[in-house]
């Protein structure tokens, strides 16, 4: 039984992965601790998760229209495919209290810094648990809308921060240690190029399943360019001093003043933040949601949702003791801890499904 | 926390006739889970005791095992 029926187009779908993976850097910026080389480390993370991402596309391409949890079930049988999905969904679970928490803390530190976190927490996961319940493609169709919002806004930014931009501080180029650089790389490709394994229960969903690998690399590529773009022109607008910045990027819009009269521009900022924010934890929960209620053979997927999504929104709430403390955890350990989940689960079911030669000769096309 | 109380017996409300008259027990018993381990969340923060902060625990482990990961990043 097929618990989604809704059925989304290739642009839809390129735009909510760009939306996904812009998502947690637009507030986090990864990264800015190699300085000035941060968008080298971007661009290998790029070129890495390129690479990884082939795996998923070759798994859709075994299984088309399977998700996930279908194609571990399928290739690993009953226990240890459960087993599979289960450590699969509690990454997703996982990530959207961590993405939820990101957006929030922000919101919290920045906008309403007297209002309790469990309140920010409870407003915040409440229109996503919608989204989610009325299904992917009103999802899709939302995401277009708030992804086109900010490219938008990216394009106003960047114009308007032309005449703070400083190309020296792209200099000197290329002086942090390479294993330095090569492990900023990985943390680059491990969050948030890599997080787009959860499409894994999206792209199955796609009307034309012949383009699921134009999909992907759409996505990630022009997902990559906007997340390099918006760290360069930190690095022209900051420099060195990006680092010592909570939300850099927030900072960096915060001092467009253009002959006093365009300035203030911080308030979109913050509306991009909380829209991309609601974007991404929307898509984490829906997929949590279709994962779980796939995995344990429900009739509907909808149900779920409303616990789930306070659950996700309790355990964001027990993440983290501060902010700092977040940024401890990403720039740190988040690739070794992301990095079995988003690379390793995927390249260990299609090496099952290589090696039982699945799928094998099936009746429907 | 009395916000995420109301949600979670909004959902029992809601829900849980919905399971027992399609007699889905598979689902309902999910659902359950679900519910039952956000009660228990929410009554342990109501109560005021000390957070577990899972990352911090996750970043602990990952550090201990991994040492070297302080001076490359």
């Amino acid at each position: 039984m097929k618990l989604e029926k809704g059925r989304i187009g290739l642009k839809g779908t390129v735009l909510i992965m760009i939306g996904y993976i812009y998502g947690s850097t637009a507030i986090l910026s990864p990264g800015v601790g190699v300085g000035q080389d941060a968008w080298v480390a971007q661009t290998i993370g790029l070129g890495l998760a390129l690479i990884v991402v082939w795996v998923n596309t070759l798994l859709l391409a075994r299984f088309p229209g399977q998700t996930f949890i279908e194609i571990n079930e399928r290739v690993f049988g009953p226990y240890a495919g459960k087993f599979i999905s289960l450590l699969f969904l509690w990454y997703i679970f996982h990530l959207g209290s961590i993405v939820l928490i990101d957006h929030l803390d922000f919101v919290r530190l920045m906008i309403i810094p007297l209002t309790p976190a469990e309140v920010v927490v409870f407003l915040g996961i409440l229109p996503c648990i919608y989204a989610a319940y009325k299904g992917l493609e009103v999802i899709v169709r939302t995401g277009q809308v708030l992804v086109v919002f900010t490219l938008l806004y990216f394009g106003l930014i960047t114009l308007f921060q032309v005449q703070s931009y400083d190309f020296a501080n792209f200099k000197p180029f290329l002086v942090t240690p390479f294993p330095k650089l090569a492990w900023a790389g990985l943390t680059a490709a491990s969050f948030p190029y890599l997080e787009t394994v959860v499409f894994l229960m999206i792209l199955p969903f796609l009307n034309q399943q012949n383009k699921v690998r134009v999909a992907v690399y759409l996505g990630l590529f022009f997902g990559g360019l906007v997340v390099i773009w918006s760290i360069m022109r930190l690095i022209l607008v900051l420099g060195d001093t990006a680092v010592n910045y909570v939300y850099p990027s927030y900072y960096a819009v915060r001092i467009i003043n253009i002959a006093e009269l365009l300035n203030r521009f911080e308030i979109l900022a913050a509306m991009n933040y909380i829209m991309i924010g609601f974007l991404k934890v929307t898509v984490l929960l829906y997929a949590a949601g279709l994962g779980w209620a796939q995995l344990c053979k429900c009739q509907d997927y909808r149900p779920l949702l409303l616990p789930l999504g306070a659950l996700m929104a309790l355990v964001s709430l027990n993440n983290f003791e501060h902010v700092v403390g977040n940024f401890e955890f990403t720039t740190q350990v988040y690739s070794i801890y992301a990095l079995p989940f988003s690379a390793g689960l995927p390249f260990l079911v299609l090496v099952g499904a290589w090696v039982r030669g699945l799928p094998g000769k099936v009746k429907n096309k | 926390m009395i916000l995420f109380y109301g949600m979670l017996i909004y959902s029992a409300l809601r829900e849980m006739p919905r399971y027992i008259k399609r007699k889905d027990w598979r689902g309902g018993g999910i659902f359950a889970f679900f519910w039952l381990t956000a009660l228990a969340i929410s009554i342990y923060m109501s109560l005021g005791f000390k957070r577990p902060l899972l990352n911090r625990i996750i970043y602990n482990f990952i550090k201990e095992m991994f040492p070297f990961i302080t001076k490359l990043s």
